[in-house]
């Protein structure tokens, strides 16, 4: 059973049809990206799996549960981490901080919480930042705190939305080794949701799945995709 | 800097207040006796402080003539600021000062029952010269005695008077819901069934409210044969003007003291104020011993017609003495128990006081005939029988309107519905001109405005001064204030909302909130607490249109909001800079892409929402005819409640969402309960808000 | 330490009533602003309307005392009985909605709150109010008062210092942070935006019965104006939004500040509220906390627990 399952789900707002019909699946260990123009739906895909928008139709099945009608909350603590496109770290409190609050939310001790944020804490090579406050980190490093605060929740699969925009090349190759390493190290199924860098699609995902309004496109190996006629007409009509 | 020294700083700070806070003893003079007065020199009772400190000063006078135990007594005054708190620290005060012989005060009940409560905790003689609530004298306080008589008296007094002078069956009481309102309106109550009279109506206002044509049309529609007013000064008048224009007319307008039997009254009610019955403690013309020359000297010193409230105070202060001097010594229990055995006959009749500390105090009632306070009841004090029934509006001087043939017996259920629905609407349009001012500035910059209130009472206090300085009349004078509030507007924006544009809403909120408090304030340390009152020649004229009585100056000012409405509404729609204030609304990035000057446009629009708070204030002097510095902040929470009903951001949704709720409050006034009136706002504006935020035309435009 | 000395003596070194009774407003305002700060500093949610669950707490000790044998001391247990319920449902009407439009509904809350008590005289004797008798204490001397509020007060702010390094506290912070990040990291929004606030309408409802007991005159003009609750969250602000000295700070300097003004010219006093929040606001936004925060270490931390 995959650890993940989108089926038929469809999203209207209005007249409009954000998102439409839409299943996928994530094995247990994978890396998935799904990439499409603006305005493909994206977003609105990680807002429905995670509770900020409630489907039109459809479920979302994580680890055998139905997630559709969950709160936000409920769904993380089920396991599914998030990361947004715009970050917001909570600004007034230290790197430290920052993880720890994750850290809080399943721990069942204060001293577990503490141990599993010195854990994520060095996992995500922030250790020499622990007492900066997170305000006045660059993008760069406050995307990789939201992605270390969400980690810090303990997930079995991480959504990333646009986890590569605003980052400068080294920047981006950090985030990409980071996450290959969520993978390798630790076994944590991520969902990127990635736009234009095609390079970092490549180099991270197992597999592939395009989005173009709402709808997918198609589905593969990386290559695969980035072969596909329909893929290419799609980013390039735009 | 270090810590240690920034702790050092901050303790030497907290020091120095520490310091500051130490009460000073004044210095006493070895030769005298102190007493401690507290009384409301400043605030919304101050004409009744005043009262009192006058018949303080001829009593003092009088008697440090002759000095008491060889000594020259010495007032140290409090001012209680009209507040109960405020008394009751002052009380406090005294009571821990040793030198302090004993305490006369406060002016109001509210003040004055908790007040004697701490004086009879801590022992220290305190008389009570005007407050009447019942409950001072029900505790079985040792040390408190009351002069003048209390709320029961009055409503057995009037209720016999109602009932054997004016055969009346159907009583109507309207109070002020404070401790002095609901003490003389309980008395009332319990007393008439007794006599055989039903109570039409029993109906409790919040003290400054501003409009009472909702509470008096459910008075009317109740057919009462006379109606009790308990009230101070402010809303005296305004109830007697109200009840003209409404065309309320009862067999006898009576009233429960106070508002009505000052002399101000007079003034301020003008011709409304004829007829009007009051029960008094005492009036010049009383056969009491002295009572006449009292009251040449009294207008001799201060040129004015004396009231029963300087009286009571200057009884108080003749009776200590003559307490102290028979007690011998300025110990305060000699003194209380000295007190307790006076006998005492004076110009306020014989004075003593029985074992709950109460005088026997009869009340007179009176009747304001050719201008004047004329004694009518009882029979052995009156100079006059009295005028009865007292001639309807229309019978008396006409000041436009159509007079009505008839005087109208019945009020029917139509007559009733269309006086509440008209009352709203015009209310109404007044709120959707306040609510205007506030969707245009959210609208374009997101600012939520707290200090809308304290602008609309900007506006009513230039008003008030460009009539009573220029005399323009108030309608003209929008051309003089709108303008004036616009420059105020954009003068704020500048200093004090530009900063907070970028900053979290939390910051804009308390800064406006801030600026409110900032405004009002500094209309308290300008023009005091009072009330200032303006009257204009068409004060109270009317239209009957179908026994329905619509308000002329109220229906000028709503003709007025709506034109002004609509100019805002062209403005916004059909001209250049109103099409850039909606760009921005809209997106200000965009718009400042597209060469609009933004922060021009801000300023601009916050200009425009001040002038119309402003105008607003100007409009609703004219048919309230009243201001003080806190008569703004009711509407902050009102404007509130119109834009959200409309649709933040949206003018004609603020039109809509005035009159809406101008109307809802007048018919829950009417239909359900004249107290909770303020209620419906809350009701409405929470409802709105969970159930359809957008508002009642749902959209979120300019 | 000193500090702890200096608080057990106060009443003895200030000796006159007027004096311990502007140390017991300051430690009430404390226990105050810090019971606010839980739900307004803390978690971020603006409240001005806490004077809802001050008169609360004040009638529910007045009512016992004028409508049954029972010690109004008892207020302290049954004000936060009474207030709970009322909070909670307040707060599932009013969370539903953000900034000014939540601060909005709160004031029309507690408004609500002041008009029931003005108009339902046979429960709260309206506006008359209710004089209390001094009961368990003489009423005559202040000092066994100071030590009961001492006692509320030290409680209060150590229970935000408490709160502030545990697992409450930072999921408060993440909550004002940003709502949807809190969620998006497990935490219940809704959930600890009530604990929130039933932890400081408790607070608020038992300080409003001592009140009660100690100024023994209740109306609802005395617990349940508007102004009271602004004059708390000013209090909470001004001393450092979300810190736990801050209301500390704010209440001895504002309450200090306002009864020397009080000595001296009456009427000013609030002018100097209204003109010291606007100075804040524009200058000092993170309140006398931040900015002695940033004069003492520079960049690091502004608004922590």
């Amino acid at each position: 059973m995959p650890l993940f399952e989108v089926k038929d789900l469809t999203k209207r707002f209005g007249g409009l049809t954000a998102v439409d019909s839409l299943t996928f699946h994530i094995e247990e260990g994978e890396t998935v990206s799904i990439i499409g123009p603006n305005g493909a739906g994206k977003t609105t895909v990680f807002n429905l799996v995670t509770g900020f928008h409630q489907p039109t139709r459809g479920e979302v099945i994580f680890c055998g549960k139905n997630l559709v009608g969950k709160k936000p909350h409920q769904i993380a603590l089920a396991g599914i981490g998030r990361t947004f496109q715009l970050v917001k770290p909570l600004r007034g409190l230290t790197v430290f901080e920052n993880i720890l609050v994750g850290a809080f939310s399943r721990a069942t001790s204060d001293a577990e919480a503490r141990d599993v944020a010195e854990d994520i804490l060095s996992f995500t090579a922030l250790d020499s930042l622990r007492d900066t406050t997170a305000d006045s980190l660059p993008i760069g490093l406050r995307k990789r705190l939201e992605l270390a605060r969400s980690l810090a929740t303990r997930p079995r699969l991480i959504l990333l939305d646009e986890v590569m925009s605003g980052l400068n090349p080294s920047e981006s190759k950090e985030a990409v080794e980071l996450i290959k390493r969520l993978r390798d190290e630790r076994g944590i199924s991520a969902v990127a949701g990635v736009e234009h860098v095609m390079q970092v699609v490549m180099s991270i995902s197992d597999r592939v799945i395009v989005l173009n309004h709402g709808r997918k496109i198609a589905e593969g190996r990386p290559e695969e995709v980035a072969a596909n006629r329909e893929v290419i007409t799609a980013y390039l009509g735009e | 800097m270090n810590p240690r020294r920034l702790l050092v700083f901050l303790l030497a700070i907290i020091a120095l207040l520490a310091l500051g806070c130490r009460k000073e003893e004044k210095t006493v003079h070895s030769d005298s006796i102190p007493v401690g007065i507290v009384t409301s020199l400043t605030g919304s009772e101050a004409r009744f402080g005043a009262a009192q400190r006058q018949g303080y000063d001829i009593a003092l006078e009088e008697i440090n003539s002759t000095g008491v135990l060889g000594k020259k007594i010495e007032l140290i005054y409090q001012d209680d600021t009209s507040k109960d708190e405020a008394a009751m620290t002052a009380v406090d005060k005294f009571t821990e000062n040793p030198n302090i012989v004993s305490i006369i005060g406060a002016y109001k009940s509210s003040a004055t029952f908790p007040a004697s409560a701490i004086a009879n905790r801590y022992q220290m003689p305190m008389l009570v010269p005007s407050a009447i609530t019942d409950q001072i004298t029900s505790q079985g306080y040792e040390w408190v005695f009351r002069v003048c008589a209390p709320a029961s008296r009055y409503g057995r007094e009037m209720v016999d008077f109602l009932v054997r002078a004016a055969e009346v069956k159907r009583l109507a009481v309207v109070y002020e819901n404070t401790q002095f309102g609901s003490s003389v309106a309980e008395a009332a109550r319990k007393q008439a069934p007794a006599a055989g009279i039903e109570l039409a109506a029993f109906e409790a206002y919040d003290p400054g409210a501003t409009d009472f044509t909702p509470l008096l049309t459910r008075v009317k529609s109740e057919h009462p044969d006379a109606v009790l007013f308990v009230s101070y000064l402010a809303d005296a008048t305004l109830l007697m003007r109200q009840a003209k224009e409404i065309d309320l007319n009862p067999k006898a307008f009576t009233a429960g003291g106070a508002g009505f039997s000052l002399p101000d009254f007079l003034k301020g009610a003008g011709e409304t104020a004829e007829y009007t019955i009051s029960v008094t403690q005492w009036t010049p013309d009383a056969k009491w011993t002295g009572s006449r020359e009292w009251a040449d000297r009294f207008r001799a010193r201060y040129n004015a017609e004396p009231s029963y409230h300087s009286v009571q105070a200057y009884i108080c202060l003749k009776v200590l003495a003559d307490a102290i001097n028979r007690a011998g010594s300025t110990d305060r229990t000699a003194i209380r128990d000295a007190i307790r055995e006076t006998r005492m006959d004076s110009m306020f009749g014989p004075v003593s006081f029985d074992e709950t500390g109460q005088n026997d105090h009869p009340v007179a009632i009176t009747q304001v005939l050719g201008g004047k306070f004329v004694t009518v009841w009882p029979e052995s004090a009156a100079i006059r029988t009295p005028v009865l029934p007292i001639p309807p509006w229309s019978e008396r001087s006409a000041v436009g309107g159509t007079p009505q043939t008839h005087r109208q017996a019945t009020v029917s259920g139509a007559q009733k519905l269309f006086q509440t629905l008209a009352s709203g609407l015009l209310t109404g349009g007044i709120y959707a001109l306040i609510g205007i001012g506030l969707t245009v500035i959210f609208g374009v910059m997101r600012v939520v405005n707290f200090a809308h209130g304290a602008l609309v009472m900007a506006g009513m206090y230039a008003t008030y001064f460009v009539y009573t300085r220029l005399h323009i009349d108030p309608f003209l004078s929008l051309v003089v204030v709108m303008p004036a509030m616009f420059a105020v507007g954009v003068g704020l924006q500048k200093v004090f909302i530009a900063p907070v544009l970028k900053a979290p809403e939390l910051n804009q909120l308390l800064l406006t909130e801030g600026l409110s408090i900032l405004l009002i304030n500094i209309a308290l340390l300008a023009f005091t607490g009072n009330y200032l009152t303006m009257t204009t020649s068409y004060a109270g004229a009317t239209a009957q249109l179908g026994g329905v009585s619509v308000s002329l100056p109220q229906t000028a000012a709503f003709a007025i909001a709506l034109g002004l409405t609509g100019a805002f509404y062209i403005f916004l729609m059909r001209t250049d800079t109103g099409r850039k204030i909606r760009a921005t609304a809209q997106d200000a990035e965009a718009a400042q892409l597209l060469g609009v000057n933004i922060r021009r446009i801000q300023s601009l629009t916050f200009g425009l929402g001040v002038a119309a708070a402003g105008a607003a204030g100007t409009l609703l002097m004219p048919i309230y005819y009243r201001v003080e510095p806190n008569a703004g902040s009711p509407f902050t929470l009102k404007a509130f409640v119109v834009v959200v009903l409309g649709g933040m951001g949206s003018v004609t949704g603020a039109l809509v969402g005035g009159i809406v709720l101008g109307i809802a409050e007048a018919l829950g006034a009417v239909y359900i309960s004249t107290g909770y009136k303020d209620a419906i706002a809350f009701v409405i504006f929470l409802l709105v808000l969970t159930l359809r935020p957008a508002g009642l035309l749902g959209k979120v435009k300019v | 330490m000193i500090l702890s000395i200096f608080l057990l003596a106060a009443p003895f070194v200030f000796e006159t009533r007027y004096s311990q009774h502007v140390l017991i407003l300051v430690l009430l305002y404390i226990t105050l602003g810090s019971a606010w700060n839980i739900l307004g500093g803390m978690a971020g949610q603006l409240s001005v309307g806490h004077a809802a669950f001050f008169g609360i707490g004040a009638y529910s000790a007045a009512i016992l005392a004028s409508k049954s044998e029972l010690s109004p001391w008892l207020g302290l247990l049954l004000g936060p009985v009474v207030a709970l319920p009322v909070a909670l449902v307040v707060g599932r009407i009013c969370f539903r909605l953000r900034g000014p439009y939540f601060t909005l509904s709160t004031i029309a809350a507690s408004e609500m709150v002041r008009l029931v008590a003005l108009n339902w005289r046979d429960l709260t004797g309206g506006a008359v109010g209710v004089v209390l008798r001094p009961s368990v204490f003489s009423g005559t001397d202040k000092v066994p008062y100071y030590y009961v509020i001492l006692v509320m007060a030290v409680g209060t702010v150590a229970l935000c210092q408490w709160i502030s390094r545990r697992k409450l506290g930072y999921f408060l912070m993440a909550v004002r942070e940003d709502e949807e990040t809190a969620e998006s990291i497990g935490i219940d929004t809704t959930r600890y935006k009530l604990v929130a606030l039933a932890l400081s309408a408790a607070i608020t409802a038992t300080a409003g019965a001592f009140y009660a007991n100690y100024f023994l005159f209740v109306d609802p003009t005395v617990v349940l104006p508007l102004a009271l609750s602004v004059e708390i969250v000013l209090i909470a602000i001004i001393g450092g939004l979300g810190t736990v000295p801050g209301p500390v700070l704010g209440a001895v300097l504002l309450k200090l500040s306002s009864e020397v003004f009080r000595n001296y010219f009456e009427q000013a006093n609030l002018l100097i509220y209204g003109a010291l929040l606007i100075l804040v606001i524009l200058f000092m936004p993170d309140g006398l906390m931040g900015g002695f925060r940033k004069i003492l270490t520079g960049d690091k931390r502004q608004v922590t627990g």
